[in-house]
């Protein structure tokens, strides 16, 4: 028996002309899915089967896509749930989170609890052995950790993951939506939704009920110190003031620069 | 000839100034005319201790889950005092600071009472049991909110513990208003106001940091099942990659070409042996010295690396942007006028080839 992938996908927007598209980590999904040995990939989204960002998927080499038709108010979550629980894949991949997320990231953890089945997150590549998955996790500042949990499992890809193969515009065309009339479910959450405000970058201001010592001293620490200019070195003098720099910061460790690699578990 | 006005005392004037709220110098006519910075250099304010704060019987608690590191940790602490202090006020609640390892100074941040989880066994996914361990924490101590603070980690523990309780969680408040939080999602462009849920995250911002007042950081214990909770998914240990396979985005040290540098070889064996990813502005990707992906500035990739060694980059504008968020930087150039050596923390005026040429030399002897 073939191992049975399902991949979920969703509408992406592109972040500046808000054009609709594949989603980004939703694609770089797809695109470890199709590249597993051996395993029956589809694709399965709950939304609106006419939406044109839905071809980007079938353009990277699905011959169909299984939409459940969930109008815009309703929970998508209880939709996909309902069908996978009859479905039962071994493998539930996703993107960390949707480009146009709302709960950023929660959907897939609610699908692995309610099927009973195990998160792997933040996966940047995945390999099958037998019955159990192992994937390499992406972490913050690059460093990544191995982990390893039995099937059935849903899998989140991270941003880190390698980016997706392109989209074949004759696929894009011949690609079969197959649309899935479902019973909808309400939202509950009563949400009140604005357009962002920007907000200020970063802690830089100083707080007004401080002492004006105080603030002086906060002022002081922001601007920082004045950077140190060296001249006229030798190269070697200067590689060494670079080298000793990098060092003395913990940068790179003086004895094996492959050290850097160290982890804090 | 008619009277002429006083001389404005323009160096006293500078001295009586001090930092406004915002950081620019202000003058304050109303204040001590001779000035409050050179006063305030005399005589030192003496340190007080600050008050204690203390709950002896809390009406409701807060848990706010800290990873050990400090600015993420402040960040959970004064959003969960916030809670605690300000949307429910004028009952008294306590916040309960959460840890698999003991952490140092509570009191001053914000903590009343402190409780440690047991660390996840060896081989285990620390996240997985730190959320299993917290669900069953939550089942002997109802907290009304458990707050987190946004960071990867710690966002896949929230998810987890949400998920396990059945709940909807919000992920990125960046502010409170009464008992509503506002978050940003649908991508950044919207912002999204609810009641506070049970479980959160909170970004940089979302409340003031805690100061003057210490707090009692008292420990409670809890009963929980620790050794024998079922962690199904297996942690094999970190993987070491090699920095140049990792995207310009994540990497922790970069080392970027400009126009100055034709010594190729040497620049990759020296970022080999600093395991430093390789980069470049775009003269070089231009050229094809580099590839496009290793581009950083405007039109390239924003990086973020805790510390940037450019070589031979006199720092166009465009290029600046893209490492507007770097932690050191590290400039060598052969021109004093580069306007990268005004950003940069170590500017060594040089010839970066020879620089390079030497400093690949002592790595290989090293």
């Amino acid at each position: 028996m073939s191992l049975r992938v399902v991949t979920l996908v969703s509408e992406g927007f592109h972040p500046e002309t808000q054009r609709p598209r594949r989603a980004d980590c939703d694609a770089r999904a797809l695109d470890m899915a199709l590249q597993l040995p051996g395993a029956r990939v589809s694709a399965l989204h709950a939304g609106d089967p006419a939406s044109p960002a839905l071809r980007d998927y079938l353009g990277m080499g699905l011959t169909d896509l299984t939409v459940l038709e969930v109008a815009r108010e309703c929970d998508v979550g209880a939709a996909l749930i309902d069908y996978l629980a009859n479905e039962k894949p071994d493998v539930i991949l996703a993107g960390q989170q949707a480009d146009q997320s709302e709960t950023g990231g929660f959907l897939p953890y609610k699908i692995a609890q309610e099927l009973r089945y195990l998160l792997l997150p933040m996966a940047c590549s995945m390999q099958i052995d037998g019955d159990a998955v192992e994937i390499l996790q992406a972490r913050p500042k690059g460093k990544r950790r191995r982990l390893k949990a039995a099937l059935p499992a849903v899998i989140t890809v991270s941003p880190a993951a390698p980016a997706p193969r392109q989209v074949a515009f004759a696929k894009q065309r011949r690609g079969h939506i197959d649309a899935k009339k479902v019973s909808a479910h309400d939202q509950s959450a009563p949400l009140t939704i604005a357009p962002a405000k920007r907000r200020p970058k970063g802690a830089r201001r100083v707080d007004a009920d401080l002492s004006p010592e105080e603030r002086l001293k906060a002022v002081a620490e922001m601007a920082g110190k004045q950077g140190e200019v060296l001249s006229g070195l030798s190269p070697e003098d200067a590689a060494d003031k670079l080298l000793t720099y990098l060092t003395s910061n913990g940068f790179i460790t003086p004895t094996s620069p492959q050290a850097t690699e160290k982890d804090n578990h | 000839m008619g009277q002429t006005r006083p001389r404005r005392k323009v160096h006293a004037r500078r001295a009586a100034m001090f930092p406004g709220p915002t950081g620019r110098l202000r003058y304050d006519p109303r204040r001590a005319p001779n000035g409050m910075l050179k006063q305030a250099r005399r005589a030192p304010t003496p340190t007080l201790q600050a008050p204690l704060y203390v709950v002896e019987n809390p009406k409701f608690y807060i848990l706010c889950v800290l990873e050990g590191d400090t600015a993420g940790d402040n960040t959970a602490l004064s959003a969960a005092r916030a809670l605690a202090d300000v949307t429910y006020a004028p009952a008294k609640g306590a916040v309960v600071s959460v840890a698999a390892t003991p952490i140092d100074a509570l009191d001053n941040r914000g903590a009343d009472r402190t409780l440690t989880l047991a660390r996840a066994p060896a081989g285990a996914f620390a996240a997985e049991h730190m959320a299993t361990s917290l669900t069953v924490a939550l089942h002997s101590l109802p907290a009304r909110h458990v707050v987190f603070s946004d960071t990867s980690t710690m966002r896949d523990v929230a998810a987890r513990v949400a998920a396990q309780l059945g709940e909807r969680p919000a992920f990125g408040v960046h502010a409170f208003d009464g008992d509503r939080c506002i978050r940003s999602g649908f991508g950044s462009t919207k912002d999204i106001k609810a009641t506070i849920p049970t479980v959160l995250s909170v970004d940089d911002g979302a409340a003031k940091p805690v100061r003057g007042q210490r707090f009692e950081a008292r420990c409670i214990a809890i009963d929980l099942p620790s050794q024998n909770m079922p962690s199904c998914i297996m942690d094999l240990g970190a993987e070491a990659v090699p920095a140049n396979h990792v995207a310009l985005e994540e990497a922790p040290l970069i080392l970027a070409a400009g126009a100055g540098i034709d010594a190729w070889d040497a620049f990759a064996d020296v970022a080999e042996h600093l395991n430093a990813t390789q980069a470049g502005s775009r003269v070089v990707c231009d050229n094809g010295s580099l590839p496009r992906d290793r581009q950083v500035g405007a039109s390239g990739r924003l990086v973020t690396a805790d510390c940037y060694i450019a070589l031979g980059i006199s720092g166009a504008l465009q290029h600046l942007q893209g490492i507007e968020d770097c932690g050191r930087v590290i400039a060598v150039n052969t021109d004093p006028a580069a306007p990268i050596l005004k950003r940069a923390d170590l500017a060594i005026i040089g010839d970066a080839n020879a620089i390079l040429k030497a400093a690949a030399h002592k790595l290989e002897e090293a």
